[in-house]
Formats: structure tokens, C-alpha cells, sequence
């Protein structure tokens, strides 16, 4: 039996959408000599450079990239660059992993997570059904958060737990039905015990790690866990790794 | 280049790391500083540091046993065999990493996923065809059937451990990982992979050992993949209707083109299933319909050598790349182009 328009690349591999919600809210522009912000820009262009070597992610993963400060943005491969969530074409914004060229960042404003988070969301469900109902053979979504901050609200006053429970709720019962897999990486200076309201067990300090490593940390994630497996069990696979290669990361520094 | 670290062998030897070259789920793999083609396999915090030490030195001193002697026979090595253990230096004991210096498959390999994809065919092996990935697949069978004589079980067979030449010549890494014994201490396999891992060991608990009959289901899906330009033996969407969830999922659903063609969706330009030669179609559907014997990787090695012999091979009037079995009339290459899909294009201009 067969049906017609679902290649992806060249292969014929499962489809793996992710969706990177990236961290651009004021203290992403710190310190000033060596911006953090400047450092994640090198990171993703490297990165997206880099993956077209890389023949197991290039064949399977489709990307969309979020950024939130006191706007929640999302990359619009039409125009190239980053529009308000509203105004992008929904069909066109996961872009096989090796086509992506990814904007540059700025840093300013606050830091709207939850919304961010809950758009995510919307965007992850909606393109799963859409790959399920077009016959691709699609696994569950990937959500990764990048952050250095604490969440804030539209004025900027820092959330509390309460105001986080609601999102994490729905994060926590989307894992549970399998519909995502969400993981928070905490960056430099984060607020560790507010994103873990988020996401108790997927939450990972890589205070020290580059970005360009992280982004490998994650990436392989999509490659050896199963949709079959508990997210739980994916969190604690990311976090042992996670810390393995921070070990790693230090030995290879300490003795540079 | 280097990235400061140094590992020492138990006899003094020191290897300073050039870059990190590559990360798994257990370890990761450094380049070496030696005249030699070399790589270093770092292990950070394995579950049991102590087992973990005594298997790699185990695998170290099989190298010089008549049983490990044959497997590495020949230029260039098929395996990426532990040849010194290593420990960081310059850290206290509680701090150091154990891992082994082994040879560089790059050295004479190119990663084994650049033969399942067209465009990375094109681009590291333009000059690959329907017979370099049967050679392919007899070269991984007859070298799994050599392991698994002498006792060894890969346990993690995967593309991602595999290597593979341009004549079609097979290699494999991630030795440490595979299930053996040293007649008194019997060292488990625990690692399994989405795609790969077999209907038995599917439902079993976590570190459920595998055994021969499971590296052969995985070494059945890498045949297919090979010899269909890709394509894993499960893919597809349901047929039933319902969501598609993973490759293992069809696996324990029975949901595979070979076995029961109305179970899955797949496009119409993926490779026919009709350009398998009868005998290897049936060695595909008794290694993935659950019922019976699976077959065993000599008998693959049997059936994929016969496939090579002369006159079993036909090359096609419209494409120098589109060769296939004698027994299929017509071109399933043409056909699938014709599908909009061609999965072996020709060659690059320069190439040709």
C-alpha cells in the first residue's frame, strides 16, 4: 500500500520534529565584554553548519526555532527571520534540520517563558497531527528550552511556583499521553528551583558547557531513546549524559 | 591541537588527546597523538568502574588468543579491537577516566550510515551500487557469523558502530560493549537500540541479556537496509489507521512490507520489495515474522554470497548505477524512478 508526498531529504527515516525555544531576554546580553547571547549565536550558526555531516540527523529531524523575551517570536523560514507567533504561516515552520540558517540574536527585554512554553506547545501538537493525518511516519516532538534567567510576567515581576503550575501541568500530562518530550537546560546564572517547578525531572544545569555542546547533548537525544520509552527514562538518559560530558568538559579544561 | 588531556597505559605509555571526535551514550572518543592511526574511548562514571576495568583488560588480553587472533586477520582490521587499557593522567585515583587506545576506523572507513541515504552516497561513495551494498551486507554477515562462532555477542548492533569501505568492506567499533566470557566471569551486554533491538527483548526488562538470535534480528534489518537502499524493514505508517509511534512499535505489531504488505503505509517511491532475489525475500520474512527459526548470520553470509556469483548480476541499459538481481527481468531501479524517487542516480559528472 502506498501514498504519495511524504519524503523528507533523501531517506526514507522516521520524521523527528523539535522545537528549540531559545532564551533572548536581557541577561542573555551579559557580561558585557563576552555576551552570552554572542556566544549562542556563534553556537547555532556552528551548529546548523556542522549537522550536515551528520547523516542520521540530517535525514530525520525537522526544526522549529522560538525565541522569548517580552515577545514570544517564531523563525519564519519565508521571510527569514523571526515574526510574532501570529503572524507566521503555521504549515512552513519546521525546516529539516540541515536547511536551517539560523537568525541572529539579540538580547533585551524580559523573560516570558510560560508563554513561550505554552505556544510550544500548540506548535508541537498541531504539527503531529498534521505529520500523523499526511501517513509520515512521525515521532513525538522534542521541546528544549534554553534559559539563564527566571521566568517573569508581562511587567516583568519574577513568577512564582503558583503562576508556573498551570503550564507545567499541561507539560507534564503531554508527556504522559506522549505527545513531547520536554526538557529544560539551564544556563548560566538560571533560576534552577523555578525551572524545576517546570520540569521536575528534565531539568539539567550546564552551567559551563558551550552551546554548540549542548545542542549535540540534545540532538543525540532524538537518536537513541524510543517514543515506546517513558519521557521519565529520556530525562534521566539526558541528565547522566548531561553530567558525563560536563565532567568530561571540565577534565578537558582544567588540564588545557 | 589538543584538548589537554592525557591518558597513561598501565605500563607508563602516554598518549596526549588531539579532539574529541565522537560521543555515544557510554563514552567518548579522542583523537590520539601517535604516529599510529589511533583513537582513544573515554568511559566517565560507567555503572560498575571496577567490571568495567576488568572487561576492557580481558578484551585486551583476548587480542593475543588463537580465537580473537583469526577475526583480526587481514588489512585493513575489521575491528576496532581494545589493544592498551588507559586511565587519564594527571588525576587522583577517585577522579581519573578508564578507557582504551583502539584503531581509528576513519583510517581506512567511512561511517557505515553514508551507504543508506542517496545523498550521502553521492557524495562519499559516488561510485556505490546495488552490488557494493550486497557485498556490504555479506561482508557484516560473514563477520558476525566469525563473532558469534567464537563466542562473541555485539548485543548493540547498529549502524552508528558500524564502518564501511567503498569495495563494500565492513568494520565494527564499540567492542567493549559486546556480551562475552573469559570462562570464569561472564561480562553482559546491556546496551539496546531503537529500530534494532528484537521482538523478544522488546518486552523483557532492562538489562535482559541479548544472545546470537538477537544480534541476527538486528543484523536481518541492516541486510534489508542495505540492500534496499535504506529502508528499514518497519517502516510505515499503520495501515489500520492509527498513529504511527516507532519502528519498534510495528516490530512488536508485526507491521513490516516483507511479511504482510497490506500492514503499512509507505510512499510509492520507496525501493519495490520485488527486487529481492526469491531466497533472500525468504530469509527476510522468516527473520521478521516471529514465527520459526531466524535465520543465522552464516546462513546469511550463505545466501548473500550466492546473490554475487557470476551471472547473478544484471546491469541496466539506462543507468551504469542500476544493477540488480538476474531475476527480476526489469530494472526495480527504473521502476522506482519512475515513482519519482531514483536511489541510485547517476554519478556525478566528474565522476562518470
Amino acid at each position: 500500500m502506498s501514498v504519495n508526498g511524504i519524503e523528507f531529504g533523501s531517506g526514507y527515516e522516521e520524521r523527528q520534529p523539535v522545537l528549540l525555544l531559545l532564551d533572548t531576554s536581557a541577561s542573555m546580553g551579559r557580561p558585557a565584554e563576552q555576551p552570552r547571547i554572542d556566544e549562542l549565536n556563534r553556537a547555532l550558526t556552528g551548529w546548523f553548519d556542522g549537522v550536515r555531516a551528520q547523516e542520521r540527523l540530517r535525514t530525520r529531524v525537522e526544526v522549529c526555532l522560538l525565541t522569548f523575551d517580552s515577545a514570544v517570536r517564531v523563525y519564519d523560514p519565508g521571510p527569514g527571520r523571526l515574526v510574532p507567533v501570529e503572524e507566521a504561516t503555521a504549515d512552513r515552520l519546521f525546516v529539516p534540520v540541515d536547511s536551517m540558517h539560523p537568525p541572529t540574536l539579540r538580547a533585551e527585554g524580559l523573560t516570558r517563558l510560560t508563554d513561550a512554553v505554552e505556544t510550544a506547545l500548540d506548535l508541537a501538537r498541531a504539527r503531529y497531527r498534521t505529520l500523523q493525518r499526511q501517513r509520515v511516519p512521525v515521532r513525538r516532538p522534542f521541546v528544549w528550552v534554553l534559559t539563564d534567567g527566571a521566568p517573569s510576567d508581562a511587567e516583568g515581576h519574577p513568577l512564582d511556583a503558583t503562576a508556573l503550575d498551570g503550564t507545567a501541568g499541561r507539560v507534564r500530562q503531554g508527556e504522559m499521553r506522549g505527545e513531547w518530550v520536554f526538557q529544560v537546560i539551564g544556563v548560566r546564572g538560571a533560576d534552577l528551583p523555578m525551572l524545576r517547578v517546570l520540569a521536575p525531572k528534565a531539568t539539567s544545569p550546564l552551567e559551563n558547557l558551550a552551546f554548540g555542546r549542548i545542542l549535540d547533548l540534545l540532538f543525540q537525544s532524538t537518536d537513541d531513546s524510543s517514543p515506546d520509552q517513558n519521557a521519565d527514562l529520556i530525562h534521566q538518559q539526558v541528565n547522566d549524559r548531561a553530567a558525563k560530558l560536563a565532567r568530561m568538559d571540565r577534565m578537558e579544561r582544567d588540564l588545557r | 591541537m589538543s584538548v589537554g588531556l592525557t591518558v597513561v597505559s598501565g605500563s607508563g605509555h602516554t598518549w596526549r588527546l588531539t579532539e574529541q571526535i565522537g560521543s555515544g551514550s557510554e563514552g567518548f572518543v579522542y583523537g590520539v597523538d601517535d604516529a599510529r592511526p589511533l583513537v582513544a574511548k573515554l568511559v566517565p562514571d560507567p555503572p560498575d568502574p571496577e567490571a568495567y576495568r576488568r572487561r576492557v583488560a580481558r578484551l585486551v588480553r583476548q587480542r593475543r588468543e588463537p580465537r580473537t587472533v583469526g577475526l583480526l586477520a587481514g588489512t585493513p582490521v575489521r575491528l576496532a579491537w581494545p589493544l592498551v587499557s588507559v586511565r587519564t593522567a594527571d588525576s587522583t585515583a577517585a577522579d581519573g577516566v578508564d578507557g582504551y587506545v583502539m584503531p581509528d576506523m576513519r583510517h581506512a572507513f567511512q561511517p557505515f550510515n553514508h551507504l543508506l541515504s542517496v545523498s550521502a552516497r553521492r557524495a562519499f561513495l559516488p561510485r556505490a551500487t546495488w552490488a557494493t551494498a550486497l557485498r556490504a551486507a555479506l561482508a557484516l554477515a560473514r563477520l558476525l557469523g566469525e563473532l558469534h562462532a567464537e563466542g562473541y555477542v555485539v548485543g548493540d548492533l547498529k549502524t552508528d558502530n558500524l564502518w564501511v569501505g567503498e569495495s563494500g568492506r565492513v568494520g565494527m567499533a564499540d567492542v567493549d560493549s559486546w556480551q562475552f566470557t573469559d570462562g570464569r566471569e561472564v561480562f553482559p551486554g546491556r546496551m539496546r537500540t531503537p529500530g534494532y533491538t528484537a521482538p523478544e527483548r522488546l518486552g523483557a526488562a532492562i538489562g535482559t541479556p541479548p544472545d546470537t538470535a538477537s544480534d541476527d534480528f538486528a543484523l536481518a534489518v541492516l541486510v534489508h537496509q542495505l540492500l534496499l537502499a535504506g529502508l528499514h524493514p518497519f517502516a510505515g505508517h499503520p495501515a489500520d489507521g492509527g498513529d504511527y509511534l516507532s519502528y519498534d512499535d510495528n516490530v512488536l505489531h508485526g507491521r513490516c512490507r516483507i511479511v504482510d504488505r497490506a500492514s503499512v503505509l509507505l510512499p510509492r517511491s520507496v525501493p519495490p520489495a520485488d527486487l529481492l532475489p526469491r531466497r533472500l525475500a525468504e530469509l527476510f520474512r522468516r527473520a521478521f515474522a516471529h514465527t520459526g527459526r531466524r535465520p543465522t548470520a552464516v546462513e546469511w553470509a550463505e545466501a548473500l554470497a550466492a546473490e554475487l556469483r557470476p551471472g547473478r548480476l544484471k546491469g541496466c541499459a539506462v543507468n551504469t548505477r542500476h544493477i540488480h538481481t538476474v531475476e527480476r527481468p526489469w530494472c526495480p531501479w527504473c521502476d522506482q524512478t519512475e515513482h519519482g524517487s531514483d536511489s541510485y542516480p547517476d554519478p556525478p559528472q566528474e565522476e562518470a
